[in-house]
């Protein structure tokens, strides 16, 4: 029950990483010209328009495999904890919205979008919790 | 377990003080901006010629050697503005029942040929204003929004799927009589009936068309025939039609005014001209409320320039053979002459 918890969140995780990343890559310029509008990543807009998609697809890669699984989650963790802070920062400080997220991402609204990241907060800390207390699921 | 807690209180911290430094940097945004800078372009308009309507005018249907074409309420009754002379004829044509009050309809001239389209009349009727004869075309579509004569042979339809409740562009042959090719339009990701407001150009030096969403950021480059469409965005953060709509029972109804972002456009030469509804974060306010303010794109953007039009609408605006920049406003015409 657990191992199947800790792989469902995995793949839910992958799927999450992998079409953020690659549709931010695809969409690289509207990507970085969207960060460069943002009142608090404009002065790294450069830097964390690639930053940004690396972490969520070397994410993916770490989380795809058993041996790495955990390291995964923790980035996983850390990277969703990073972009929920971020929202909450703008939807309360800042008065104008500018949307740099990937494809259908796109289409929620802000207040969505951060409960959507809680989710897969949660999801990252269901992982981590899982594997460190059974850390058989990943020798299997 | 405490090794993993610890590794968890960790990161948190570490996000949190990550966040804190972003925030200290950016010292908070300034709430009362508009979130673009605008590049002006210093330029230089005189008024050439200007004639104040005595009659409704609805669009400008054209433009022949020196002869602005201008339609009126009644389809069949066009007016022709001579540049040089100032004199105006008015033409009054002999029309089948395309000329029904209630109905919306489009024209334009395409020297000598003179195109009609309807709302929801399903045929384009093209007059030659030569001979008086007229030919039309039956065009199985849903309401037409608007009509680009993209060549004599061929004309692009901004229809509305009222079955799927989309937009759609048709491309339509006047040789084979048929649709040759009809495409989806999503402009942007809100499937909402506003979708379908914008406004559609023909860049005839290109064979491009342009269509801009009065609502959003949205900017879509088309090709005329094959219909393939490349997504771009005008400057401003508005993805999203900021639109409020309520649900009463089965119906929808809006509940606050729509936000106007982009206005008229016209592409000429390579360029998309959009006159733009938001104030810039570094523009003067005065300036923004004196002036029309165009911005450039090609198809990034490139800079804009304001236009001596104050508190005035700006129907349609377009470039003559000449390079002259021509203006409809509700009462009148302007020609401007340009200097870079």
């Amino acid at each position: 029950m657990k191992k199947t918890i800790a792989e469902i969140a995995a793949c839910l995780l992958i799927l999450l990483f992998v079409y953020a990343g690659l549709s931010k890559l695809l969409d690289y310029h509207d990507f970085r010209f969207q960060l460069g509008r943002s009142p608090y990543l404009e002065k790294f807009a450069g830097f964390a328009s690639w930053l940004m998609p690396a972490s969520e697809i070397g994410a993916a890669v770490l989380l795809a495999f058993r041996k790495t699984r955990t390291a995964g989650f923790y980035l996983s963790f850390l990277l969703m904890l990073l972009f929920t802070g971020y929202i909450f920062i703008m939807l309360r400080y800042s008065s104008f919205l500018p949307c740099s997220c990937g494809g259908v991402l796109e289409a929620l609204s802000w207040q969505q979008h951060f409960y959507f990241n809680i989710f897969f907060v949660i999801l990252s800390l269901v992982g981590v919790l899982v594997l460190s207390r059974h850390p058989s699921t990943i020798e299997k | 377990m405490k090794r993993t807690l610890s590794s968890l209180i960790l990161l948190t911290l570490t996000a949190a003080s990550i966040l804190l430094c972003l925030a200290v940097i950016a010292d908070r945004p300034n709430k009362s901006l508009n979130g673009f800078s605008r590049k002006i372009i210093p330029r230089e308009f005189s008024v050439l010629r200007e004639w104040i309507f005595s009659e409704k005018v609805m669009a400008v249907a054209g433009i022949h050697a020196n002869t602005i074409y201008l339609s009126t309420p009644d389809p069949a009754r066009l007016l022709a503005w001579d540049l040089v002379s100032g004199k105006v004829q008015m033409i009054q044509l002999s029309l089948p029942a395309a000329r029904d009050p209630n109905e919306n309809f489009h024209t334009t001239v395409r020297y000598p040929n003179y195109y009609i389209t309807g709302t929801n009349s399903r045929r384009l009727i093209v007059v030659n204003l030569l001979a008086s004869g007229f030919a039309e075309y039956d065009i199985p579509t849903g309401p037409v929004l608007s009509t680009i004569i993209t060549d004599s042979n061929h004309a692009l339809l901004r229809c509305v799927d009222t079955v799927k409740h989309i937009l759609e562009f048709v491309a339509f042959d006047f040789r084979r009589k048929e649709i040759i090719q009809r495409r989806p339009v999503l402009v942007n990701r809100d499937p909402s009936i506003y979708a379908n407001d914008g406004m559609l150009s023909l860049d005839k030096e290109n064979m491009n068309c342009w269509y801009t969403h009065f609502y959003s950021n949205a900017m879509l480059l088309v090709s005329p025939s094959k219909l393939n469409m490349r997504k771009w965005k005008t400057i401003d953060t508005n993805n999203i039609p900021k639109i409020g709509s309520a649900r009463i029972g089965d119906a929808i109804a809006i509940s606050k005014a729509s936000t106007n972002i982009n206005l008229a456009n016209f592409a000429y030469k390579g360029k998309l001209y959009v006159q733009s509804a938001l104030m810039a974060d570094n523009e003067n306010i005065r300036d923004f409320r004196d002036y029309a303010v165009i911005d450039l794109y090609d198809p990034a953007y490139s800079g804009s320039f304001y236009l001596p039009l104050s508190k005035e609408k700006l129907k349609q605006f377009m470039f003559d053979e000449k390079g002259n920049l021509i203006t409809l406003l509700d009462d009148r015409i302007l020609v401007f002459e340009q200097s870079d």
